[in-house]
C-alpha cells in the first residue's frame, strides 16, 4: 500500500498541475479541504464530498461546482478533486491530486499534525459562441485565443485534536503569469489561509457546538469568515455566520450574511445548505444579493477508523 | 385370247409439257385424245407381243418403241409426237424379240435387253440414240433390268443346267458402267428338287448392290436359294422357305423383309438374324414406301401395316387401304383388286397446291387385274390426260407417273379393241381422285396470354374419313396415339407438328409469342436505390456499396416475369436473371455505365440499352451537422454552411453568395429608411436605429435586398435590432464593412461562374455600391494561402443567386468527417413573435431539403422553414439535406425562446480600439424612451464579480458605455453584471463582458 501510495505521490507531482483558486476557498466551511490542502488528512477514511455553490440567484452569476474524494489510511492519504466554475460565459476547469500525512504529536491529547499538498491544473475558457456583439466582431473569431491553461500549487499544515483545530496554507503559490485573454496580463498574488476551529460538546449530549473561523489573506484583499454551528441530537445541523471582505487597492469592503441548515442522516451521509445574503452594505439590486450552496458528503468506512470525536 | 398388255405410266412431265397418250393396242397409239394408227408409223410390227413403249426422263422427251428387231425413237412435243429414229438391232434375227427396254433414271441411256430364243441374249445400249453397246450371251434366260443409277445399269441372267438328280443354276448379272463397261460376274447354285420342276421365278437386288438374289419355285413352294454377295462372295447363303412369298428391302438396305407361309419376317444382314414381326394373317404383298414398310393383307384387304425401319419398336395399322400419301408408291396395291373394282375414292392428301406422285412398281404383276376387258385403261383428270402408259408384251409393267395440280378427279377411260381390230373406248369412272385442300395444322404465330401460356390447340376431322395415328411435337411423340384432337404447347416458342396418317403425314409449324411483350424503351422505367433512372438524376448514395436495381415494364404486359435481364454493372461483372430487382455491389465509388439486356423468353423482344451512373460510397448512412443553424443570444440568425472541405470536393458545388444588407423594410408602414450605401460597412449599423418599443415591431416584415436585385424576405421576425451573419462554409465570408473575409481551410481553386479563374494576386480598385469589382481581403486562419494576401470578387458575377461557384475535381469520398458544431447548442434565443426563418441558401436544384421542427411548421420552402416559435420554450429545429448522390446530413439547433429584452442586448463589446463593438450601444434599445418629450430615464447599473458596483449611469446620458468605472478606469476584461431600470423597474438585467 505504501508503495503505491509512494508511486502515485510521485506521478502526482510529475503532473504539471495542482493549486487552489480562491473561487474554491470560500465554500470551505462545506469542504474544510478547500481551503486547506492539510484538512483532508484530519480523517482516516475516505470520504466522497459534492458541494454547490452559486453566488446570486441571478443570470449569468458565478457558480462553483468542486467534487472532492479523500482519504487516509495511518499515516498517509490521498486527495482528488475536479471542479468547474462558470461566471457568465467565463469557464473554469480544474482537476487535481492531493496528497497529506498525518502524525501524532500528542497521544496523551490526540493531538495531531496533518500537512498537505494539492496540484491542480485549470483551464480558463471564454466560450466566444456566447458572446453577442452588436455587430459581428472579428477580434472574437479564434476560439483558440480564449482558452488558458495553468497549474497551481497549494500547500498546508494544521493541528488538531478533538477540541480544536489551527491550520495555516499557502494557496495560489505558483504566480499566475499566464495572459488574460486578447494579451491582457493578470497576475493573481498567492493566499495565505488560515483556519481554526473550536468544538464544544454539551456535557449530557444536548447539543454540539462548532465555532469555525476562516480567512484568506492576499496582497490586496482580506476575506474572514467566523461561522458557529449548533448540531441537535448530532443530526439537525444549525448554523449563521458572517463574511466580509475588502480589497485594498479599490478600497472595497463588503459583508455577508450566512444561514446554513445541515441534515445527518448518518455518519455516512450528511446533507447541508447554506443560504447567504450578499453584499449587505451594497446597493446592488435585491434579487442579486442571494445565493446558496448545496453539500452533499459521503462517508465510507471501508477500514477501523479512527474517527474524531466530534464528527 | 389375244393377249394385250396394258401398262398404264403415270409420269411427271415438267413444265407446261403436255402428256401424251398412247394407246399401243396393236396398230393404234393414241395421243391426246387423238388415236393414231400405229400402222401409218410404220411400227405395227408384230405388235401384239412385242411392243414395248417407254420414255426418256429427259427433256425432250423420247419415246421408245421398238418390236423384235427395232426401237423407235419418237420426239414427243405437246402436241406431236414424231418419229426421231429407227434403231435396227438385230436385222438380220427375225425371230429376235425386245424382251425389255430400260431406261436410266435421268438419262436417255436405254438399256435393251433382247433375247431371240428362250438360250441366247442380248444387250444394247441406247445412248443418244444410237446403239453403242451389243453384247450376246448364250444359254441365258433374261431376268430383270434394273436401272441402277444415271448411266449404270443392271441386267441379271439365269442359265439353267440340269442333270440327273440335281440342277444347277448358275446367275449372272451384268453391271454396265459408265464406260460401257460390263462387269460379268456369275455364279452357279445347286438346287436341290427335280430339275424339270424348278423355274426363276424372280431375281432381286438389294439396294446397296450388297445383295442379289433369286426366287425360284419348286414343288409349288417358294424358295428363296440364294443371297451372294455382289463380290461374288456367296458365302451368304440363305435360303427361305415357305408360301407365299414377297421380299422387300428396307431403304437403306439392312434389312430383308420377307413373307412366308403367312408370316412376315425380317431379315437383319447385319446381324444374320431373322425376326418374325406379323404371323396373324395372309400377307399378300410387302413394298417399302419411303421409310416406311407396307405390308397388304389378302385376307383383311383394308388392313395393312406400316411398319417403320427406324423405329422397329412401333407397328402401326393403316386402318384404310387406299390411302396414299404423298409421294408414296401405290401402284403395285392394284394388284390386290381388279381393275373394274377401283370404283371407290382415292383420296390424296397433300398440300395446296396438292402434287402428288404415285408409282406403280416395277415388280408389280399386272396378272391379277389387267388384262380382263377392257384391255387397257387411260386415266384422264380434267380433260388431261395424266397418264404415259407403256406397254409391253408380256406381264411385267414397269411404272407410272402422274402428277396432279388441284382439285382433281381421276376418271379412267378404257379403251378397248375388240376382236375385229375396232378400239373402242367406253368410259369409267373407275377412280376418283379427290384432293382437298389442307386446312392449316397450325396458324404461323399466335399470341398466348401470359397467365395462361399452355397453348391447347384441337383438330376435328382433319382429314376427312381418316384418324391419325401418331402426333409428334418438336420430336416428341404426344401422349395419345390415335385420333387425337388436341394438345398442348407449354409456353411460347417454336413448335413443330407432325400428324402421321397411314401413308402420309401432315406437319406445320407455329410460334407462341406472349401478349403485350412489346414495348418502347418509353416505357421501360429504371429505377435505381429506388429512384427512376434519368439522365438528370444519375447521382446515387449508398452507405455499403450496394446499388439496387428495378426494372419496371409496362404495366399492361402481364409476361414481364418471363423476361430475362442480363445486367452488365459497368465494373466488369455482369448477371442474367429472371428478376427484374437485383441488388448489386460496387466496390468503389466512380462512374459506372450499366447496360441491360432485357429478352424476351419468347424470343421477339430484344431490347438493349445503357445508362451511367455515378455511385457515391458513403459509409455515413446521415452525417450531421456540417450545415450549422447558429442563433445565438442576441437574436443573431446565423445560417452556416460551414461544410466541410473534403465535402466541398465532394458537391463539386457551392453555395451562392448573398449580399444581405442593403434594405430592410417593416410591413407595418413602419419604414427603416435606409439607404442604399448606408448598410454597408461602418453606417451598417443605421440599419439598427428602429423603434424596438414599437408595436409594429412585432408584425416586422425584413427585405433584405443586394445590390444585384436578389432579394429575400424574412415574415413575422422578432423586431429590430438584429443581425444576419451570413457565414458560408468555404470561403466564410461575412461582411460586417468594405471587407470581406475568406477563412480558406486549405488550399483550393476557385473558379467563378463567369469561368474566371480566381485570381488573389490582383488588385483593382474598390467600390462600395455598383456592381463592379470589389476587394476582400482575405483572412488567414491557417497556412493554406499564404501568399495571397488577397483577391478581387467581381461584383458583377453576383447577379444570379449562383455568383459563387466552386468548380473542383471529386475526390475520394471515402473518409469524410462530419461534426457537430455544438458551439451553438442550447444558446437562448429570445423570439418576440411567431415566426423563424432560417435561410440556409443552397444551391436550388441541387440539394433537396426537408424541414422537421418541434414547433408548428408555418411555411417551408427549399431553403427556408419558417416555424411558430410563438411561446417561450424549447425548440428544435432540424434541416435535412439530401445532396445529389441521395446522401443525407442533418443538422439540427436548438432554440430557447425566452421573450427578454434581456436577451436581446449585447452581451460583449470589446473595447480594443478597433472601431468595432468597441462600447456598449443599449440607445437603439431604448429609443422610445430615448425620444420621448420629456425623455424617460433608463438606469443601468453595473457590478463585478464581487458584487461591487462599478458603474452606474443613465442611457440618456451615456448612451454607449465604453467599458469604465464611475471613476473613468478602464474596467479589467471579464464578466460584468448589470441591470436595466426605468422608473425603479427591472427592464433587463444580464451579463456584459468585457473582452479586449
Amino acid at each position: 500500500m505504501k508503495r503505491l501510495i509512494n508511486l502515485l505521490i510521485l506521478l502526482s507531482l510529475y503532473l504539471i498541475s495542482l493549486a487552489q483558486d480562491t473561487e474554491f476557498a470560500t465554500d470551505f466551511v462545506h469542504n474544510h479541504s478547500l481551503l486547506n490542502p492539510a484538512y483532508s488528512g484530519k480523517y482516516n477514511f475516505v470520504s466522497f464530498n459534492l458541494t454547490t455553490n452559486r453566488k446570486w440567484i441571478y443570470p449569468g452569476s458565478p457558480i462553483h461546482s468542486v467534487f472532492y474524494v479523500s482519504g487516509r489510511k495511518n499515516h498517509m492519504g490521498l486527495g482528488f478533486n475536479i471542479g468547474m466554475s462558470k461566471a457568465a460565459q467565463f469557464y473554469k476547469m480544474s482537476m487535481g491530486l492531493s496528497y497529506f500525512y498525518d502524525v501524532v504529536l500528542s497521544w496523551a491529547s490526540k493531538t495531531h499534525l496533518s500537512m498537505g499538498l494539492t496540484a491542480d491544473m485549470f483551464q480558463d475558457y471564454l466560450n466566444i459562441a456566447q458572446l453577442n456583439t452588436l455587430v459581428p466582431d472579428p477580434a472574437l473569431q479564434d476560439q483558440k485565443q480564449f482558452s488558458r491553461f495553468y497549474p497551481q500549487i497549494a500547500v498546508g499544515a494544521m493541528v488538531y485534536n478533538d477540541y480544536f483545530e489551527f491550520g495555516l496554507a499557502g494557496l495560489r503559490l505558483l504566480p499566475y503569469s499566464g495572459y488574460f485573454f486578447l494579451g491582457k496580463k493578470i497576475v493573481l498574488p498567492p493566499v495565505l489561509a488560515v483556519n481554526a476551529a473550536y468544538y464544544y460538546r454539551h456535557p449530557i449530549e444536548l447539543y454540539d457546538l462548532t465555532t469555525e473561523f476562516g480567512a484568506l489573506i492576499s496582497k490586496n484583499s482580506i476575506y474572514f469568515r467566523p461561522n458557529v454551528t449548533i448540531y441537535l441530537k448530532k443530526v439537525l445541523k444549525l448554523g449563521a455566520g458572517l463574511s466580509t471582505r475588502y480589497i485594498f487597492d479599490i478600497k472595497y469592503f463588503n459583508l455577508y450574511a450566512h444561514f446554513n441548515t445541515g441534515l445527518k442522516i448518518s455518519r455516512n451521509f450528511v446533507f447541508n445548505y447554506e443560504l447567504t445574503w450578499y453584499a449587505i452594505n451594497t446597493k446592488i439590486p435585491t434579487i442579486a444579493k442571494f445565493g446558496n450552496t448545496f453539500s452533499i458528503t459521503v462517508n465510507i468506512f471501508p477500514f477501523q477508523p479512527d474517527i474524531p470525536r466530534f464528527f | 385370247m389375244k393377249r394385250l398388255f396394258v401398262i398404264i405410266i403415270v409420269q411427271i412431265l415438267l413444265l407446261n409439257i403436255g402428256l401424251a397418250q398412247f394407246i399401243a393396242q396393236n396398230r393404234y397409239l393414241v395421243y391426246a385424245n387423238h388415236i393414231i394408227d400405229t400402222r401409218s408409223l410404220q411400227v405395227a410390227y408384230d405388235m401384239p407381243d412385242s411392243i414395248i413403249l417407254t420414255h426418256s426422263s429427259y427433256f425432250p422427251p423420247y419415246l421408245y418403241v421398238s418390236d423384235s428387231t427395232r426401237v423407235y425413237v419418237f420426239n414427243v412435243s405437246q402436241s406431236t409426237i414424231q418419229l426421231d429414229t429407227v434403231l435396227d438391232l438385230h436385222s438380220s434375227h427375225s425371230d429376235y424379240r425386245i424382251f425389255t427396254l430400260k431406261n436410266s433414271p435421268s438419262t436417255t441411256t436405254c438399256y435393251a435387253a433382247g433375247q431371240i430364243r428362250p438360250d441366247k441374249i442380248s444387250i444394247y445400249r441406247i445412248i443418244n440414240n444410237s446403239v453403242t453397246n451389243s453384247q450376246a450371251y448364250n444359254d441365258y434366260v433374261l431376268g430383270p433390268v434394273f436401272p441402277l443409277s444415271d448411266s449404270i445399269g443392271c441386267i441379271t441372267m439365269t442359265q439353267i443346267q440340269t442333270s440327273i438328280g440335281s440342277t444347277d443354276i448358275e446367275i449372272r448379272y451384268l453391271i454396265i458402267g459408265p464406260n460401257n463397261v460390263i462387269k460379268d460376274t456369275s455364279q452357279s447354285y445347286a438346287i436341290s428338287g427335280f430339275w424339270s420342276s424348278v423355274q426363276v421365278v424372280k431375281t432381286f437386288l438389294s439396294p446397296k448392290l450388297d445383295y442379289f438374289g433369286i426366287i425360284t419355285n419348286e414343288n409349288e413352294t417358294i424358295l428363296l436359294k440364294t443371297i451372294f454377295n455382289k463380290d461374288n462372295n456367296a458365302q451368304d447363303q440363305i435360303t427361305f422357305t415357305g408360301s407365299p412369298f414377297d421380299i422387300t428391302f428396307s431403304p437403306k438396305g439392312k434389312y430383308m423383309y420377307y413373307t412366308l407361309e403367312n408370316g412376315l419376317f425380317k431379315y437383319d444382314f447385319e446381324q444374320d438374324t431373322s425376326l418374325e414381326i406379323l404371323t396373324s394373317t395372309t400377307i399378300s404383298n410387302i413394298i417399302s414406301v419411303n421409310s416406311n414398310l407396307w405390308i397388304s393383307h389378302t385376307s383383311q384387304p383394308n388392313l395393312d401395316i406400316i411398319y417403320n425401319p427406324d423405329d422397329q419398336t412401333n407397328i402401326y395399322y393403316k386402318p384404310n387401304a387406299i390411302t396414299f400419301a404423298n409421294n408414296s408408291r401405290i401402284g403395285h396395291l392394284f394388284q390386290q383388286y381388279p381393275a373394274t373394282l377401283f370404283d371407290y375414292n382415292l383420296r390424296i392428301i397433300n398440300e395446296q397446291p396438292p402434287i402428288i406422285e404415285f408409282t406403280i412398281d416395277s415388280n408389280f404383276i399386272a396378272k391379277n387385274i389387267a388384262w380382263q376387258e377392257p384391255n387397257f385403261i387411260i386415266w384422264t383428270a380434267n380433260d388431261s390426260i395424266i397418264l404415259d402408259t407403256t406397254f409391253q408384251g408380256q406381264n411385267h409393267f414397269v411404272k407410272t407417273f402422274a402428277t396432279i395440280h388441284g382439285e382433281t378427279k381421276i376418271s379412267a377411260t378404257a379403251y378397248f379393241i375388240t376382236n375385229n381390230d375396232t378400239l373402242t373406248q367406253t368410259t369409267h369412272h373407275l377412280i376418283t381422285i379427290q384432293t382437298y385442300q389442307i386446312p392449316d395444322l397450325l396458324q404461323d404465330t399466335l399470341i398466348i396470354s401470359c397467365d395462361t401460356p399452355n397453348y391447347q390447340f384441337n383438330f376435328t376431322n382433319l382429314v376427312e374419313g381418316h384418324d391419325s395415328i401418331v402426333w409428334l411435337v418438336n420430336g416428341q411423340k404426344i401422349d395419345t396415339m390415335f385420333n387425337v384432337s388436341s394438345g398442348t404447347l407449354k409456353g411460347p416458342g417454336n413448335y413443330h407438328v407432325i400428324v402421321y396418317y397411314p401413308g402420309f403425314s401432315i406437319q406445320d409449324s407455329i410460334k407462341l409469342f406472349y401478349q403485350n411483350t412489346t414495348f418502347t424503351r418509353d416505357q421501360i422505367k429504371i429505377f435505381v436505390n429506388g429512384q427512376e433512372y434519368s439522365p438528370s438524376n444519375h447521382l446515387f448514395c449508398t452507405q455499403s456499396g450496394t446499388i439496387k436495381f428495378d426494372i419496371t415494364l409496362p404495366d399492361s404486359s402481364l409476361c414481364s416475369n418471363n423476361f430475362i435481364y442480363h445486367y452488365f454493372f459497368g465494373d466488369g461483372s455482369n448477371l442474367r436473371t429472371l428478376n427484374p430487382q437485383i441488388d448489386h455491389k460496387y466496390n468503389q465509388s466512380g462512374d459506372y455505365l450499366v447496360t441491360i439486356f432485357i429478352q424476351n423468353q419468347d424470343t421477339r423482344y430484344n431490347y438493349a440499352f445503357h445508362f451511367p451512373i455515378t455511385v457515391s460510397i458513403n459509409p455515413v448512412d446521415s452525417a450531421p451537422g456540417f450545415i450549422n443553424l447558429n442563433v445565438n443570444q442576441r437574436l443573431t440568425l446565423q445560417i452556416d454552411k460551414d461544410f466541410k472541405i473534403n465535402y466541398y470536393n465532394w458537391l463539386k458545388q457551392n453555395f451562392l453568395l448573398i449580399d444581405l444588407d442593403t434594405t430592410i423594410y417593416n410591413s407595418s408602414s413602419f419604414l427603416i429608411n435606409i439607404p442604399d450605401e448606408g448598410y454597408r460597412g461602418e453606417n451598417k449599423l443605421k440599419a439598427f436605429f428602429a423603434d424596438l418599443s414599437s408595436d409594429n415591431a412585432q408584425n416586422l416584415k425584413i427585405t433584405l435586398k443586394n445590390y444585384t436585385g436578389d432579394t429575400l424576405t424574412v415574415k413575422n421576425f422578432y423586431p429590430l435590432p438584429y443581425t444576419y451573419k451570413i457565414f458560408f462554409g468555404l470561403p466564410k465570408i461575412y461582411r460586417p464593412n468594405l471587407t470581406t473575409y475568406l477563412t480558406p481551410e486549405s488550399f483550393y481553386t476557385y473558379l467563378w461562374s463567369n469561368s474566371a479563374s480566381l485570381t488573389f494576386n490582383q488588385i483593382l480598385n474598390s467600390s462600395q455600391n455598383t456592381p463592379t469589382y470589389h476587394r476582400y481581403e482575405k483572412y488567414m486562419q491557417d497556412n493554406a494561402l499564404l501568399d495571397l494576401p488577397h483577391f478581387w470578387l467581381n461584383s458583377a458575377a453576383l447577379k444570379t443567386p449562383r455568383a459563387l461557384t466552386f468548380n473542383s475535381q471529386v475526390g475520394n469520398r471515402l473518409g469524410l468527417t462530419f461534426s457537430i458544431d455544438t458551439s451553438v447548442a442550447h444558446s437562448h434565443v429570445s423570439i418576440g413573435q411567431v415566426g423563424l426563418v432560417f435561410y440556409p441558401h443552397f444551391v436550388p436544384g441541387q440539394f433537396l431539403f426537408s424541414w422537421s421542427s418541434t414547433a408548428p411548421i408555418l411555411s417551408q420552402t427549399d431553403s427556408s422553414v419558417t416555424v411558430a416559435a410563438a411561446f417561450p420554450n424549447k425548440y428544435e429545429v432540424t434541416l435535412t439535406v439530401k445532396d445529389q448522390f441521395g446522401c443525407k446530413y442533418k443538422s439540427t439547433v436548438d432554440l430557447y425562446v425566452i421573450d427578454s429584452l434581456s436577451a436581446r442586448i449585447p452581451n460583449a463589446f470589446t473595447p480594443n480600439g478597433d472601431g468595432i463593438n468597441d462600447t456598449w450601444d443599449l440607445q437603439i434599445f431604448f429609443l422610445k424612451q430615448l425620444t420621448a418629450n420629456p425623455p424617460i430615464p433608463v438606469a443601468v447599473t453595473i457590478w463585478n464579480k464581487n458584487g461591487k458596483i462599478v458603474k452606474r449611469f443613465l442611457v440618456n446620458n451615456i448612451p454607449q458605455w465604453d467599458g469604465t468605472d464611475n471613476f473613468g478606469r478602464k474596467l479589467p476584461p471579464g464578466p460584468y453584471w448589470y441591470v436595466i431600470t426605468i422608473n425603479k423597474k427591472i427592464v433587463a438585467k444580464g451579463t456584459v463582458t468585457i473582452v479586449y
